[in-house]
C-alpha cells in the first residue's frame, strides 16, 4: 500500500481551492513504475476548428452566421475507475484517516492518456455513427460549430442549444457521462 | 474522495432530453420525441429521404384539425432540422458539382479537339450532369470586387487554347520526352527491367523510384536521401596491385550526411526558396534533363519538375548527367544551407557551370542572413565538407524570399504572414493549408488497446487478500453505462481497443505500470510529506 501526499492550492481568478495529488513524490511513488515514454496523446487544436470553419465559409459563404460551442465533461479523469490492485497505490490521508482513491487521478502519469483514449471512442461514435461532424476535443473540452439558427431545446438545461451540442449532450446522457453547464 | 454525483441520472431524464418547453414529459409524449429523433437520425444517416422523413414525422406526431398550431409548434423544429441538414449536404454536393462541371468542360474540349466530336454531342453528353449554379459564385464575385483582382486574366481561368496542347508546338526537348514516355508506357515493366540491367551508370535510385519516373511521375528524393536508402562505399573492396601493395578502394564514413527527414526538409526548403528566387531556372533546368535522358535513362516529365521543387533544384544546378551520384567528381557539388544559400567548392570555377548555375551564384551573393544555422546539409551523403556556420556569410539584411518564415523553431507557410503575428495569437491564425487532419476520433482507430491488470494472482496474493477482505474500500465506481458504450461502438474498426476500454470500465484500468519483480515494501507512507496546516485547506480536503 502506498499513501500519496496531498496539497491544496488556490485557483487562479476564483475564490476556490484545487486539490493536488502528487503521485511522483517520495520513495516508491506510483509514477516510478510507469514509463515516461509514449505518454503523449493527440489533442485537437484550434487549427482543426479553423480549418473546419474555413471549409464551411467556402461552402456556405461568408455571411452565414455561425456559432461556436464548447462542452466540458465534469471531473473527466475521475469518471474512470482504476483497478483494485492499483487503488492500493493511491491511498490518501486526510487528518489521520486513510481513504482509498478508487478513480483515475490527475497526478497519475498516464491519467491523461486513459481519459483521451476513452473520450476518443465516445467522439468516434458521435462523429461517425451519430453524424455530428467536425466535433473536436481538447482533453475534456469538446468543441465545434453550428449554424446560428440551428438550435434544439435541451431539457436538463432548460434552454435551447446549438443542435450539434444538444445531440452531443444527449449522447453524454445516454452514456452516463456527466457534463458541466 | 469525491465520487460521482450524477451517476444515478435516471433513465427517464436521459430519454427526455430533447423536448419543447415541457418541464415534465408524459410517457406518450416521450415516445413521440424518441420517434421523431430516430426519424431525424435516419434522415441524417441517409436511410430515408426527406419527403419520407417528413411524412413519418407527420404520422408520428399526434394531432387533430382543431389544434393545428400545437401540431406545427412540434413539427416545425423537426422539419427545420431536415432542411438544415439538407442545406449542409447540398453545400458539399455543390462544391463537388462545380469541380466536376469544370473538369467535364475541360475534358470535353480536349475530346472535341482530339477527335473532332461535334459540339452538340458534347452538349448532350454533359446534360446529365448537374449544371453550375450562378448563385454559387456570388461569394467569389463579392470577393473579387473587394480585392480588385482580375481573376479572368489568371492563366488557369483563361479560355483554353486547343492549339496549346498540340505536340508540334512544344519545344524539341519536350517533344523528345513526350516520345520517350510514350515509348515507356507501352510496357513499363519491361523498360524498368531493361533499365536496371543496363551497364550504364544510372542514378542509384530505388527500383520503385525508377518505376515512378518511367511512369511520368516524380521520384521521392526523400526516400533516396534518408535512411531508407543509404549510399555507402564498400570498404572491403581491396585490390592487390603487387605483392606488397594493396589498393583499398573506398573512403571513410562521411562526416555529414542527410540522415533524417528533417535534414532533408531543410534542404528541400532551401532549394524551393532558391527556385522561387530564380524564376528562369525551371525552364532552363528541363533542357539538360530531356537532352540527356538517353544517356542516363532518367526521363522526367515537365509536370514532374513542376511538382517537385527538390527535383528542380537538383537538375537546375546543372548536375552532370553522365556521372552517377557516387562518382568522385561530385565532391565538387554545392553545399546547401538551410537559409537558402549555396556554397560552391572552389575546385570548380563558376564559369564552368551551366547558365543556371551562374544565376544561382548571383542569388547566393544576394542572400542575406539574419540568424545563424546549426547544420550544413549536403546533397549527397558520402561527401564530407567543412562545417560552416551561416554567420560567416556577409550580413546584408534579409530578402523576403531568401529564407522560410519562422516563428521560433517552427517553419510556417509563407502565405500566412506569421511574421506579423505575435506568438500569443498564433493559434488563431488559420490557413487553408493547415496540414493537421487527424482528430481525436480518428486516432481512436489506430491506438493500441489499453493494458490489462497483472493476471498472475499468485504474485499479488497478499494484495488480493487485502482487497477481498475490504471490498467496501476497493470499489469500481463509474457513472458510465458500459453496456451502452459498447453497443454504440460495435462498428468501430479498432475492436481490440473498444473491448479493452469496456473491460477497464468494468474491472478498473491499469495505467501501464510495471510492478512485477520489484522490491517494494508492503507499506509506503509518502503522506508524511504532506504539510497542510491551514484550517481552510484542511476543511477543503475533508470535503473532497
Amino acid at each position: 500500500m502506498t499513501t500519496i501526499p496531498l496539497w491544496v492550492v488556490p485557483k487562479h481568478h476564483a475564490d476556490k481551492f484545487r486539490l493536488i495529488v502528487n503521485h511522483s513524490a517520495g520513495d516508491y511513488s506510483p509514477n516510478l513504475y510507469i514509463s515516461p515514454d509514449d505518454a503523449s496523446v493527440h489533442l485537437d487544436t484550434l487549427h482543426l476548428l479553423g480549418k473546419a470553419l474555413t471549409r464551411v465559409r467556402n461552402q456556405h459563404g461568408f455571411n452565414v452566421p455561425l456559432v461556436l460551442f464548447k462542452t466540458d465533461v465534469s471531473q473527466a479523469y475521475r469518471r474512470l475507475p482504476m483497478h483494485p490492485l492499483w487503488q492500493l497505490h493511491q491511498v490518501v490521508t486526510i487528518q489521520g484517516y486513510h481513504h482509498v482513491d478508487n478513480n483515475n487521478n490527475f497526478g497519475n502519469r498516464r491519467a491523461n492518456r486513459l481519459w483521451v483514449t476513452f473520450f476518443g471512442l465516445a467522439l468516434w461514435n458521435t462523429v461517425f455513427v451519430k453524424s455530428i461532424l467536425d466535433l473536436f476535443a481538447y482533453v475534456d473540452d469538446a468543441f465545434s460549430w453550428e449554424f446560428a439558427g440551428n438550435v434544439l431545446y435541451y431539457l436538463p438545461f432548460k434552454k435551447s442549444l446549438p443542435t450539434k451540442q444538444a445531440l452531443f449532450l444527449a449522447l453524454f446522457d445516454d452514456l452516463g457521462i456527466p457534463h458541466d453547464k | 474522495m469525491s465520487q460521482n454525483g450524477k451517476a444515478s441520472m435516471s433513465s427517464v431524464t436521459r430519454l427526455s432530453v430533447l423536448s419543447y418547453n415541457t418541464l415534465e414529459v408524459p410517457e406518450h409524449q416521450r415516445q413521440v420525441i424518441d420517434s421523431c429523433t430516430s426519424i431525424i437520425q435516419d434522415f441524417r444517416a441517409g436511410r430515408i429521404s426527406k419527403p419520407k422523413a417528413s411524412i413519418l414525422l407527420q404520422q408520428c406526431i399526434p394531432h387533430d384539425d382543431a389544434d393545428e398550431n400545437f401540431f406545427l409548434s412540434i413539427y416545425e423544429p423537426y422539419f427545420d432540422m431536415l432542411n438544415n441538414f439538407e442545406h449542409y449536404q447540398k453545400g458539399n454536393i455543390r462544391g463537388i458539382g462545380e469541380v466536376q462541371c469544370q473538369l467535364g468542360e475541360s475534358s470535353m474540349d480536349e475530346q472535341n479537339v482530339d477527335h473532332g466530336q461535334p459540339a452538340d454531342e458534347a452538349h448532350i453528353a454533359r446534360a446529365s450532369k448537374r449544371p453550375c449554379s450562378p448563385a454559387s459564385d456570388d461569394g467569389d464575385t463579392e470577393y473579387e470586387k473587394k480585392t480588385h483582382h482580375d481573376y479572368g486574366s489568371l492563366p488557369w481561368n483563361e479560355p483554353e487554347d486547343p492549339s496549346r496542347f498540340a505536340l508540334e508546338n512544344l519545344s524539341p526537348s519536350l517533344q523528345k520526352t513526350h516520345a520517350l514516355l510514350e515509348n515507356f508506357s507501352r510496357d513499363v515493366k519491361q523498360v524498368h527491367s531493361s533499365l536496371l540491367n543496363c551497364n550504364l551508370p544510372i542514378l542509384q535510385f530505388l527500383p520503385m523510384e525508377w518505376l515512378n519516373l518511367l511512369n511520368g511521375n516524380t521520384a521521392d528524393l526523400d526516400h533516396v536521401f534518408s535512411n531508407i536508402y543509404t549510399i555507402s562505399y564498400d570498404t572491403r573492396d581491396i585490390v592487390e596491385l603487387s605483392k606488397d601493395v594493396e589498393l583499398l578502394h573506398g573512403s571513410s564514413a562521411p562526416a555529414k550526411t542527410i540522415k533524417t527527414h528533417s535534414d532533408w526538409v531543410i534542404t528541400g526548403i532551401a532549394s524551393s526558396m532558391l527556385c522561387c528566387s530564380s524564376s528562369s531556372i525551371e525552364n532552363k533546368s528541363y533542357v539538360p534533363i530531356a537532352n540527356t535522358s538517353n544517356d542516363t535513362s532518367h526521363p522526367c516529365h515537365p509536370s514532374c519538375i513542376a511538382r517537385s521543387s527538390i527535383t528542380i533544384k537538383l537538375f537546375a544546378l546543372g548536375l552532370p548527367s553522365n556521372k552517377t551520384l557516387n562518382s568522385p567528381i561530385l565532391q565538387s557539388l554545392p553545399t546547401f544551407r538551410s537559409n537558402g544559400s549555396t556554397i560552391w567548392p572552389t575546385l570548380l570555377p563558376v564559369s564552368s557551370q551551366s547558365p543556371s548555375l551562374n544565376r544561382t551564384q548571383t542569388v547566393d551573393e544576394q542572400l542575406l542572413v539574419e540568424d545563424g544555422t546549426t547544420t550544413d546539409v549536403l546533397i549527397h551523403p558520402p561527401i564530407a565538407t567543412t562545417y560552416m556556420s551561416a554567420l560567416s556569410v556577409p550580413i546584408q539584411g534579409m530578402l523576403p524570399a531568401a529564407a522560410p518564415l519562422q516563428t521560433r523553431n517552427r517553419v510556417v507557410h509563407p502565405n500566412m504572414h506569421w511574421e506579423h503575428c505575435p506568438g500569443f495569437v498564433c493559434d488563431f491564425v488559420w490557413s487553408d493549408v493547415d496540414s493537421q487532419d487527424t482528430t481525436t476520433a480518428l486516432v481512436s482507430e489506430l491506438v493500441p488497446p489499453v493494458p490489462q491488470s497483472p493476471q498472475n494472482k499468485l504474485l499479488n496474493k497478499e494484495k488480493w487478500d487485502i482487497i477481498k477482505s475490504h471490498p467496501h474500500l476497493f470499489r469500481i465506481t463509474t457513472p458510465i453505462d458500459v453496456d451502452c458504450f459498447g453497443s454504440l461502438l460495435v462498428s468501430h474498426p479498432n475492436q481490440a481497443l473498444v473491448k479493452s476500454v469496456c473491460k477497464g470500465l468494468c474491472s478498473g484500468f491499469w495505467p501501464w505500470a510495471i510492478t512485477k519483480n520489484l522490491d517494494m515494501p508492503s507499506i509506503v507512507d509518502n503522506a508524511v510529506l504532506q504539510k497542510v496546516k491551514n484550517q481552510g485547506h484542511l476543511n477543503f480536503m475533508r470535503n473532497q
